[in-house]
């Protein structure tokens, strides 16, 4: 009975595994039509096609970043640096994706204050940029293991105390550095963000038009989204200025 | 006495100066001669008016004007004015005399005024001769306006100051082409003594781009002659009117409140004002309609023309003319001339990609009259390519208005040496080719087709594989732990190492009694039967094996708390094997399979208990 169920249970599971791949299958094919409409010049076309392929509920670096291809040459720079976002979010460390989010950046309206930059924080944001989350997931998984691995070493082999100890110790010490990394990390990419995509959207004191105008943002420009009331949105800039825009004004990354 | 001659020690420099500022200026006698326009139409009058500057303090004779044919001399009036300036001791004095002789034009011409000359000291002086142009009378009635009195007026009255006291409006031109200036004058000509001038209406001239050249702060009375009658003239304001647009244009009257002083004369017994030291009557002056043509420029523009109407040239001057590439270099292209400047925005700049240009910086400075000047528009330029490059002439499209007729103005063109610059690696000797450059930027190409797509939401650590596999080395770690502590029990602890091994040695044993069984070796088969549950029971309570009977047996199960049943069954196997073990041949297979199952089954619950 038993070798019955588990039979008809490895046979569903295999099924359904081939409908995963061949929905993915279908997918594929669908984004592959939105190429060919890209290369063709039809860029509404292909937005449409990339468009029903996330809608699917497929989240892919590729197709969010031709999709922002698609809309930049569409005219539509707001969607466009929107996408790209989106895409650097799955893609961390892509090149292309990174080019044309800058080129797309330096198209937009509002120019973002650069912060002031010494040598220690150019290093320390460089460090920061090179890791990625999963290189981080990867690298917390081999120090735990190297720590169970020393561990085990010096429970065989007590005599060499001063050896495994100070091994345990430096891998202790990487795994906690890699550990706050990836924790700090994943925090940052959990901030809510959005792209402006109105043309122009005002900046209040506070969620309601009777409100004092703070500042003007236009169209491509990212913020983070600290709170949300009755559909109005509180924007932060990286500069630190903050104010009320319309929900309808922006989308979350 | 002491005291005379002091003085005249002070007295005799002074003289001396005195005489010799006399002597060595006494043969500057300048003459300067102007008119008050250059072009009157066929009635109007001209002034011509000479100065006289002297040093001498003595008296001129009055320079001699000769009328020319064409002209009329309607009279003339001089003044006279002195000054004497002492400057660190030194004295010059100067005379000047001021004579306005006013000529009305009776026919159309170019007429040459003076030579005004007078003879001085056996010396003849003359001054310059003046050019003025006598047009066509244009029709238009005189340019005067009715007064309006504050106060009814007899008509007789009205008449009166009509005659007296009026405001003209004169342009120099009345049909004019879009963006040719028109110079417009405004006068007041009294006889009365006026007080309280005041602007009432300023017209706004829509239509038209002002430039106010003249605005009298204050009024300066000159005396002119209109028709054989002398007048305090004043200039009021002088304008220079840029039409913007084509068709008739009437200018909006200017207004003038003034109050006419007219003595102490009382026109009836009860406006007799016996405290009032004048009665003064309020008048309101307009100047009369002036009518302006602005004619529509003639078709058949250039390319480029941008509305610039007059004369203008051009000239161009580059800083550095020899340069590294990608250096900047500065064009000043000056324009000067007659027209409205103001309206020129930018000149056509040079064709080709030789150069890259940014927007100029211009700076306008006009004349005095406003209808002419320079300007002037800084280009920063940036070569594209080195060596010896021309840079094309700037060009203005303009129409000239004096001959009708569209004209372009352009600067001469300039030769700039650029050396090579020095960004990138220079191409090495020998090798041709240049090296390759940026000429666009655009957006990267999309991601290539793909067979499969895969899900990229969920980052390997928010998997829940990934903590499932921290697990492992954890468990390792406690796993290597507890054998560590196993293996040293093992070999420090007798006890713990027999206890240990006690199920797989009775194991094994009733594994060899099933053999035995099997093989029909019944003596061997209970002998270890009884073997395996004695070593069983001495390896878990760690005792000797060798004295262990079924009675001993019985006491150390009870010490252990082992039930009853259980050790009597314990016993029973004991004594059964015990009893077949010393008389052979005894026990069938089935016995020996029930004591077999039954060791099995004590076996397995005493290591429960024990």
């Amino acid at each position: 009975m038993k070798v019955v169920l588990y039979l008809v249970g490895a046979v569903a599971m295999g099924l359904m595994h081939v409908d995963a791949i061949s929905a993915s299958e279908s997918l594929a094919a669908l984004y592959n039509r939105g190429n060919e409409q890209y290369r063709a010049g039809h860029f509404e076309a292909a937005i449409s096609a990339y468009q029903r392929v996330l809608a699917e509920g497929l989240n892919n670096g590729e197709v969010y970043y031709n999709l922002g291809n698609a809309y930049f040459k569409n005219g539509q720079l707001g969607r466009a640096i929107l996408s790209y976002e989106r895409a650097l979010k799955l893609m961390p460390k892509d090149a292309d994706v990174l080019a044309n989010l800058q080129f797309a950046n330096a198209q937009k309206v509002d120019r973002e204050t650069e912060d002031e930059e010494n040598v220690v924080t150019r290093v320390l944001q460089a460090i920061f940029a090179f890791f990625s989350v999963d290189m981080l997931a990867v690298m917390v998984c081999v120090f735990v293991f190297g720590l169970g691995g020393v561990a085990v070493c010096w429970i065989f082999m007590p005599i060499r105390r001063v050896l495994w100890g100070g091994l345990l110790a430096l891998v202790a010490v990487a795994l906690l550095g890699s550990a706050s990394m990836l924790a700090f990390k994943s925090h940052q990419h959990r901030i809510p963000k959005a792209v402006i995509l109105a043309d122009e959207a005002i900046g209040r004191s506070g969620p309601g038009r009777d409100f004092l105008q703070v500042f003007t943002l236009h169209e491509g420009t990212k913020v983070k989204i600290e709170r949300a009331e009755g559909g109005w949105l509180l924007v932060r800039l990286h500069s630190g200025l903050g104010g009320w825009i319309e929900a309808s004004a922006l989308e979350r990354v | 006495m002491k005291n005379k001659k002091q003085i005249f020690f002070l007295l005799f420099p002074i003289s001396i100066a005195l005489f010799w500022t006399q002597w060595a200026r006494a043969q500057d006698v300048i003459l300067r001669a102007s008119v008050d326009r250059t072009r009157v139409e066929v009635g109007e009058q001209i002034q011509f008016t000479v100065v006289v500057e002297a040093a001498q303090m003595g008296g001129l004779p009055q320079p001699q004007v000769p009328t020319p044919a064409g002209l009329h001399l309607s009279g003339s009036s001089s003044s006279t004015s002195m000054s004497v300036n002492f400057v660190n001791g030194a004295m010059t004095s100067k005379r000047t005399t001021t004579y306005v002789f006013s000529f009305v034009a009776q026919n159309e011409g170019t007429y040459m005024l003076g030579p005004a000359q007078l003879t001085h000291d056996g010396k003849t002086i003359r001054s310059d001769r003046v050019r003025v142009e006598v047009v066509k009378a244009s029709g238009q009635p005189q340019t005067r306006a009715a007064p309006q009195a504050g106060r009814s007026m007899s008509e007789a009255e009205i008449r009166d100051i009509e005659q007296n006291l009026f405001l003209q409006a004169i342009p120099d031109k009345r049909v004019v082409y879009v963006g040719e200036p028109v110079r417009l004058t405004y006068k007041l000509f009294t006889r009365y003594d006026l007080r309280n001038v005041q602007y009432g209406h300023v017209p706004t001239f829509t239509g038209f781009w002002t430039e106010t050249t003249f605005d009298a702060q204050r009024l300066n009375m000159q005396r002119e002659t209109v028709d054989g009658r002398a007048f305090n003239a004043a200039l009021l304001k002088r304008l220079a009117l840029f039409p913007t647009t084509a068709g008739k244009h009437v200018l909006e009257q200017l207004e003038v409140n003034c109050e006419i002083v007219a003595g102490r004369r009382s026109r009836s017994l009860f406006d007799f004002d016996p405290f009032g030291a004048f009665d003064t009557q309020h008048v309101r002056v307009r100047s009369g309609d002036v009518e302006i043509e602005v004619k529509p420029l003639p078709r058949g523009a250039p390319i480029g023309f941008g509305g610039a109407v007059g004369q203008f040239e051009m000239r161009a001057e580059a800083v550095p003319t020899s340069l590294k590439a990608g250096d900047p270099v500065a064009l000043k292209v000056v324009l000067r001339g007659k027209g409205n400047l103001h309206a020129i925005a930018d000149l056509m700049r040079p064709k080709g990609a030789a150069f890259k240009f940014y927007d100029p910086k211009t700076n306008l400075e006009t004349d005095g009259t406003r209808l002419g000047g320079q300007k002037t528009f800084e280009y920063v330029a940036i070569p594209q390519r080195d060596g010896q490059v021309t840079l094309p002439p700037f060009a203005l499209a303009y129409f000239d208005p004096v001959q009708a007729r569209y004209k372009t103005a352009q600067t001469n063109p300039i030769v700039l040496r650029v050396a090579p610059g020095e960004q990138g690696p220079q191409p090495v000797a020998g090798l041709p080719g240049e090296e390759v450059r940026a000429l666009g930027s655009d957006i990267r190409y999309i991601k290539p087709d793909r067979t499969r797509l895969v899900d990229q939401s969920l980052s390997l650590h928010q998997r829940g594989g990934f903590w499932l596999l921290q697990a492992v080395p954890v468990l390792g770690v406690a796993g290597a732990y507890i054998y560590r502590r196993h293996r040293e029990r093992l070999a420090g602890d007798v006890a713990y190492a027999r206890r240990r091994r006690s199920r797989s040695e009775a194991r094994r044993r009733l594994g060899k009694a099933n053999q035995l069984m099997h093989a029909g070796d019944s003596a061997g088969f209970y002998s270890e039967i009884h073997r395996s549950l004695a070593r069983f029971v001495a390896d878990r309570t760690n005792r000797a094996a060798a004295g262990l009977t079924a009675e001993q047996v019985g006491v150390v199960l009870a010490e252990c708390g082992v039930d009853e049943q259980v050790i009597a069954r314990v016993q029973d196997v004991f004594a059964t094997s015990d009893r077949v073990r010393f008389a052979p041949g005894e026990g069938s297979a089935e016995e020996m399979q029930r004591l077999f199952e039954q060791t099995e089954d004590l076996i397995g619950a005493l290591e429960r208990c024990i």
